[in-house]
């Protein structure tokens, strides 16, 4: 991280890379502009956030057109009910992972902004905070105004559940815009995200 | 020092955070593999794998939701989501790395890693008798599953192998009989 001791949190390692890897890892560096270096780090660090819980869990991996599919054949009701589920089950977990504490910011940072995007939910998030530690958040996907729907709802209770805020949300095609509020007359379901 | 010319595998030095680093040395211990190992598993399935699940956008889901779709759905949608899914991956897979098309690779590319990292089955064996080849798919979604996972996997092995196959169904396992030529 910019900012960082330069020297003290730093390590070297030399590993020794099956050959085909090795020569796969230098030529996808090259691809993609970055040095070896950097590309292995990437997917160190992306292992470390989530090989274990995938490790653990083995969660799905589907190509964009089967999930277009489900989501067309599926009931509203059903995808949301079942992402309220999955996030229930998920959030302690992870939060639990990275010693995290339940906070709304790590909520908003973590589960919506480093996880999200790298499991595909939505391809784009960005959060604003102000001084009164109010959020704007917006996701942008692919999946159409009923993914735009399922997204606004699990993801408002959620939050609705876990903190005492207040959420407005704002659906289009492939935009969710939504505004979290501290409503402190709302008791603070601590159980929520307890640690598992 | 081992000269370069004389190394089986190419040496990369990287320089990396302690916090990183820590962490994946802790997971190498629970595992009881060394660090190298550890960290040659995680590139090997970046490359045969995530790089591929990152390019084509693809959706990683918990296995709770993917349950209630599988109770949701018509077998018959299934088999043809699952089975158009599996021979898109193979295809590009293994013409992104240059394999060809054999039972052994099949195993060793397909069904040891891209279709167990997906999270299509939990656990894969192979073991060969005279006549076939079994492969045993076991899995946490029921009979149903098993339903699609052999027929899926069936028309697999008639489609990119021409290879028959028959199958045997329990609510976690499928065996799958394919005959050698």
């Amino acid at each position: 991280m910019r900012g960082d001791p330069k020297f003290s949190n730093k390590t070297n390692i030399t590993i020794s890379v099956d050959g085909q890897v090795g020569d796969e890892i230098r030529q996808y560096a090259e691809k993609q502009g970055l040095s070896t270096n950097s590309l292995v780090n990437k997917v160190l660090k992306d292992y470390v956030m989530f090989g274990k819980y995938f490790q653990d869990h083995i969660p799905v991996v589907i190509a964009p057109q089967v999930f277009s599919h489900l989501l067309e054949e599926v009931d509203e009701k059903v995808w949301i009910k079942a992402w309220e589920i999955a996030l229930m089950q998920v959030t302690p977990e992870v939060f639990a992972m990275h010693n995290l504490e339940p906070t709304l910011d790590n909520l908003v940072r973590h589960l919506l902004g480093d996880i999200g995007p790298r499991v595909g939910i939505f391809d784009k998030f960005t959060f604003h905070e102000n001084e009164a530690k109010n959020y704007k958040l917006m996701m942008v996907h692919k999946y159409g105004i009923k993914w735009s729907r399922v997204l606004a709802t699990s993801f408002s209770n959620m939050f609705v559940k876990a903190f005492p805020v207040k959420v407005t949300t704002k659906v289009s095609t492939n935009t969710l815009t939504m505004e979290i509020h501290e409503n402190n007359s709302e008791p603070y379901n601590q159980l929520y995200l307890a640690t598992p | 020092m081992v000269k370069a010319s004389q190394r089986k595998k190419p040496n990369i030095t990287i320089v990396s955070d302690a916090k990183t680093l820590n962490e994946l040395k802790k997971w190498a211990d629970s595992k009881g593999l060394s660090m190298n190992a550890l960290i040659n598993e995680v590139l090997t399935k970046n490359i045969f794998f995530y790089r591929y699940v990152s390019e084509h956008e693809y959706m990683i889901i918990p296995s709770t939701i993917y349950s209630d779709m599988i109770d949701i759905l018509p077998e018959k949608t299934l088999v043809d989501l699952v089975s158009r899914t599996i021979n898109e991956t193979i295809q590009s897979i293994f013409a992104h790395n240059n394999i060809s098309y054999t039972m052994d690779n099949m195993v060793k590319f397909y069904f040891e890693r891209v279709g167990l990292w997906s999270g299509l089955y939990n656990i894969f064996k192979r073991y060969s008798d005279m006549s076939s080849t079994n492969l045993v798919f076991e899995h946490k979604y029921g009979i149903k599953w098993s339903k699609i996972i052999a027929q899926s996997i069936s028309n697999l092995m008639k489609d990119t192998l021409n290879l028959s196959s028959e199958h045997k169904i329990l609510p976690r396992t499928v065996i799958l009989q394919v005959d050698k030529r």
